[in-house]
């Protein structure tokens, strides 16, 4: 089973006027996030509420989890509503929050202020420490301690 | 040639299988969600000029599959074989796959991000998947520049994936963790540690064949030595976890006798539904492992878990069948399998 980034609340939207979906795993909660599977020999899509969507592998970073609900706190940071757009692809911060995407490289550095903290509080971290293009990586070597990085920072185990 | 999934890897009594997938995009082209189909296909074609140049190093590797031109059913008998993700099939223009003979390797263009290269093996080699990505990676790179910040990483689609952008997973095979309900609380506990342990199959109906993907979630901040690392030393604990967990059930007869009755019906259906067989393979496999039922490859079973399902059935019949001709066959190639396997074991099925 493999699913598609999912999208955010639009993805699974009621129709106007209609009852919210409920997600269709705990069949409680307002669907807020739509996955795709293959079973059945069929594509088949699923609308989860965002408690399910993590617990089940296909939350992202704008639907509430381990990371808290990031979207809220994007909408009400300064200058979330100004008319800065992408130079490459156009897009504007609330585009990229209301899909929870990038529209292109480029976006990482046009709101790179805006976006640093909320990366930083997802992974913990804003530092790279992997592969650098051009170098080849590092051989993974068995042994030493367990580096687990996530919200409030490095831990060894 | 084997397809990779027909060979035999280490630890094969839990592990199934490993994969790791890389994503990268191409400098100041919006990724792909922001293209129109001509817009996708100019980075198609894009990848396939450097990957299919005269000059290139991995052009004798792969082939293009037009994702455009499949019909439905090939299209989802793709996803089954773990070649593309199923979010992939939605809105096939302008998607393509470069798939190598043996299908360990391949890379989805245009899904998410421009490029998704995943390299798969069977069993625990983790390490020999991660190596063929990047080995990929760096050759397919140097004419195709991947975006990259020296702060961020590999510049992806969801910031989820900045940093190595990878994605590394082991698929376990954990019968007696999910028998006793030990794999839910292990999944719980992990979330924590930025790793995911998730049944595959239909979220939303009842669970078959108790395998379970383990997987990273951290990817920046940590190296892809570390996350592979991170990764298999979790997954060397559920596996000795699961190993446990198998010794004290079987102890019981009664589980001898129900892996006995299932290899019985697997040996001996005429229909057979592919949760049905997922269900009865599961307890084969465990038995199989126990020691108290005949081996049977695991290059084997592994060549049966992606044979029988149903769109590749579909496929290899080379009609649409209807449900009940679908069991027929499925039951069919499941009993040739299992045939002429008295002697104890399938054993020519290492790694060659």
């Amino acid at each position: 089973m493999t699913g598609r980034t999912p999208g955010t609340a639009a993805a699974a939207e009621a129709p106007e006027g209609g009852a919210p979906m409920l997600c269709q795993y705990c069949g409680k909660n307002p669907a807020s996030t739509q996955i795709s599977i293959v079973w059945g020999g069929k594509l088949t899509e699923y609308a989860l509420c965002s408690e399910c969507a993590q617990r089940l592998g296909y939350g992202n970073l704008f639907t509430a989890g381990p990371f808290g609900d990031l979207a809220g706190e994007f909408f009400d940071a300064p200058g979330g509503r100004d008319g800065v757009r992408c130079r490459c692809c156009g897009s504007s911060f609330r585009d990229i929050v209301r899909s929870g995407r990038a529209g292109c490289a480029e976006c990482y550095r046009t709101f790179y202020d805006r976006l640093l903290p909320v990366i930083r509080r997802m992974h913990g971290s804003v530092a790279h420490r992997g592969k650098i293009p051009g170098k080849s990586l590092p051989q993974v070597r068995m042994g030493g301690p367990l580096v687990v990085r996530g919200p409030g920072g490095e831990k060894k185990q | 040639m084997k397809k990779w999934y027909q060979k035999e890897g280490a630890e094969s009594e839990v592990a199934l299988s490993a994969c790791v997938r890389l994503a990268r995009n191409l400098r100041g082209i919006p990724f792909p969600a922001g293209l129109d189909d001509a817009g996708k296909r100019k980075v198609g074609d894009k990848i396939k000029d450097a990957v299919f140049d005269e000059n290139s190093a991995v052009s004798h590797i792969f082939r293009y599959v037009d994702l455009e031109s499949l019909r439905d059913g090939e299209a989802v008998a793709l996803a089954e074989r773990r070649l593309v993700k199923a979010g992939f099939l939605a809105g096939r223009n302008g998607r393509g796959l470069l798939v190598s003979e043996d299908e360990s390797a391949c890379v989805m263009i245009n899904g998410d991000d421009h490029f998704l290269l995943q390299a798969q093996t069977p069993g625990f080699s983790l390490e020999e998947a991660y190596a063929e990505a990047d080995r990929l990676d760096t050759i397919l790179d140097k004419s195709l520049h991947f975006a990259f910040d020296p702060e961020l990483g590999y510049l992806t689609c969801s910031p989820a994936l900045l940093g190595t952008g990878m994605v590394a997973s082991v698929d376990l095979h954990l019968p007696a963790l999910a028998d006793s309900g030990e794999a839910a609380r292990i999944a719980a506990n992990l979330l924590p540690l930025g790793m995911l342990l998730r049944g595959v199959g239909n979220p939303a109906g009842r669970p078959h064949g108790s395998i379970f993907r383990l997987s990273n979630r951290m990817t920046l901040g940590l190296s892809e030595r570390e996350a592979v690392t991170n990764l298999k030393r979790i997954a060397g604990q559920i596996i000795a976890q699961e190993r446990a967990a198998r010794n004290r059930l079987i102890q019981g007869i009664a589980v001898q006798d129900t892996a006995g009755r299932s290899l019985g019906i697997l040996k001996t259906a005429r229909l057979l539904g592919f949760g049905e067989f997922l269900d009865l393979i599961s307890v084969v496999r465990f038995g199989m492992a126990a020691g108290f039922l005949p081996k049977t490859g695991y290059g084997t079973i592994g060549d049966l878990l992606m044979r029988v399902q149903p769109a590749n059935l579909n496929l290899e019949a080379g009609r649409r069948l209807t449900e009940d001709e679908e069991k027929a066959i499925r039951a069919d190639v499941v009993r040739e399998a299992f045939a002429g396997r008295k002697d104890g074991g399938a054993g020519n099925e290492g790694n060659g």
